[in-house]
């Protein structure tokens, strides 16, 4: 049975966690997305806790005898559904992670590319001032390729 | 080898420095007509200095990203440049640049899009550890089965690629296209594949990058991987320019 002490000790620890998720909003430590995931899972036990019909017609229907079960059973369940969302987050970002990786590879080999047709579209220009027209072309034709 | 198509060899090198220069020189030697591309793949020693010395061209991914996404990068590279044929070639030496040509062949004569080099098709001499054998077979026999075609050797990296499929691998980024899990996709998107017979030697200095864990974990990988692919839809060859 959910005890009156049990009840002020999660009411407090809600209040707690509530106030931890806040306060890392603020200092910018945790997105605004992310914190409504956390919130709606405290305020969901809370209810639990508080609202004893809920947690016991719940406990009844899933078959479970003592109702402290049901409240860990949503425990859990809560943090898988936050562990399966950030695993889906981490799996995103190693995918964007690998294409700018190779977007930053092939930038900097064109980048090393288009240096060396200049440098030498310069040297060009230096060493042969006839025939100018037609070695800039090329050079430039080279750059681009 | 008589053909005007634009080839590049692809050379994935990890913390390569003692052998990555020796295997660029002889490329250049053996097929003086192919351009060679050394993705250096976040090597820590100076895997990359020694390419460009040996007259490679270099691109360098900023951390390690794996053996294949090095080899994806340089296929990137090739679609972008406009490449009608890319050649991977390991970059610890084991393959022989002079058979570069025979693995192009195919895809310039017969129109094949990926040809793969198996050290199983003829026996030529190269020894495999007992349990690394037993894999190989199990992932051969189940990617034979899957393509309809028979398949002897799927993890050998000594391959060639035509336009049609290196497009597939620039331009879709998906981590199942490795190994023999990317023949699938590519047999399946109706990409021909062919194998020859290649002579695979053995590592001239430094470690095998294939760690005890890894073994272990990649039969596992291998099958969800299939499974997975098996279970999607067939991907569609993308076309034109890049």
């Amino acid at each position: 049975m959910i005890t009156p002490r049990v009840e002020r000790f999660a009411i407090v620890m809600s209040i707690v966690l509530v106030l931890i998720v806040l306060d890392m909003v603020r200092r910018r430590k945790l997105r605004e997305r992310y914190s409504l995931i956390w919130l709606f899972a405290v305020a969901a036990m809370t209810m639990l806790v508080v609202w004893e019909k809920l947690l016991l017609s719940i406990t009844s229907l899933i078959g479970a005898t003592d109702p402290s079960s049901t409240l860990f059973l949503f425990g859990i369940l809560f943090a898988l559904a936050i562990l399966l969302h950030l695993s889906n987050k981490v799996s995103d970002f190693s995918t964007q992670l690998r294409i700018l990786a190779k977007e930053v590879a092939m930038l900097n080999v064109q980048l090393s590319e288009v240096r060396c047709a200049r440098s030498r579209r310069e040297e060009e220009t230096r060493d042969e001032e006839p025939g100018l027209e037609l070695d800039r072309n090329k050079a430039t034709e080279e750059g681009r390729r | 080898m008589t053909s005007d198509s634009r080839i590049l060899v692809v050379i994935p090198a990890y913390n390569e420095v003692s052998n990555v220069g020796r295997v660029v020189e002889e490329v250049r030697r053996e097929a003086p007509y192919v351009d060679v591309l050394v993705v250096d793949d976040g090597s820590a020693d100076a895997t990359a200095d020694a390419s460009l010395r040996a007259g490679a061209i270099v691109v360098k991914l900023p951390f390690n990203l794996g053996m294949f996404e090095a080899v994806r990068t340089g296929f990137v590279y090739a679609d972008r440049k406009g490449y009608d044929i890319a050649i991977q070639v390991d970059a610890d030496g084991q393959h022989v640049p002079r058979e570069i040509g025979a693995l192009a062949d195919p895809v310039i004569k017969e129109g094949f899009d990926i040809v793969v080099g198996s050290r199983y098709l003829e026996s030529r001499g190269y020894r495999t550890p007992f349990f690394r054998k037993c894999g190989i077979r199990l992932f051969a026999w189940l990617t034979s089965q899957v393509l309809g075609q028979r398949i002897t050797d799927t993890t050998c990296g000594f391959r060639s690629y035509g336009r049609r499929a290196i497009r597939m691998f620039a331009r879709y980024d998906s981590a199942e296209f490795r190994d023999s899990v990317g023949l699938v996709i590519l047999g399946r998107a109706g990409l021909r594949i062919k194998e020859i017979p290649v002579t695979v030697r053995e590592r001239a200095g430094g470690r095998s990058t294939i760690s005890t864990i890894k073994a272990f974990v990649y039969p596992f990988d291998f099958v969800l991987s299939l499974v997975a692919v098996l279970a999607r839809k067939r991907l569609a060859i993308p076309g034109g320019e890049a």
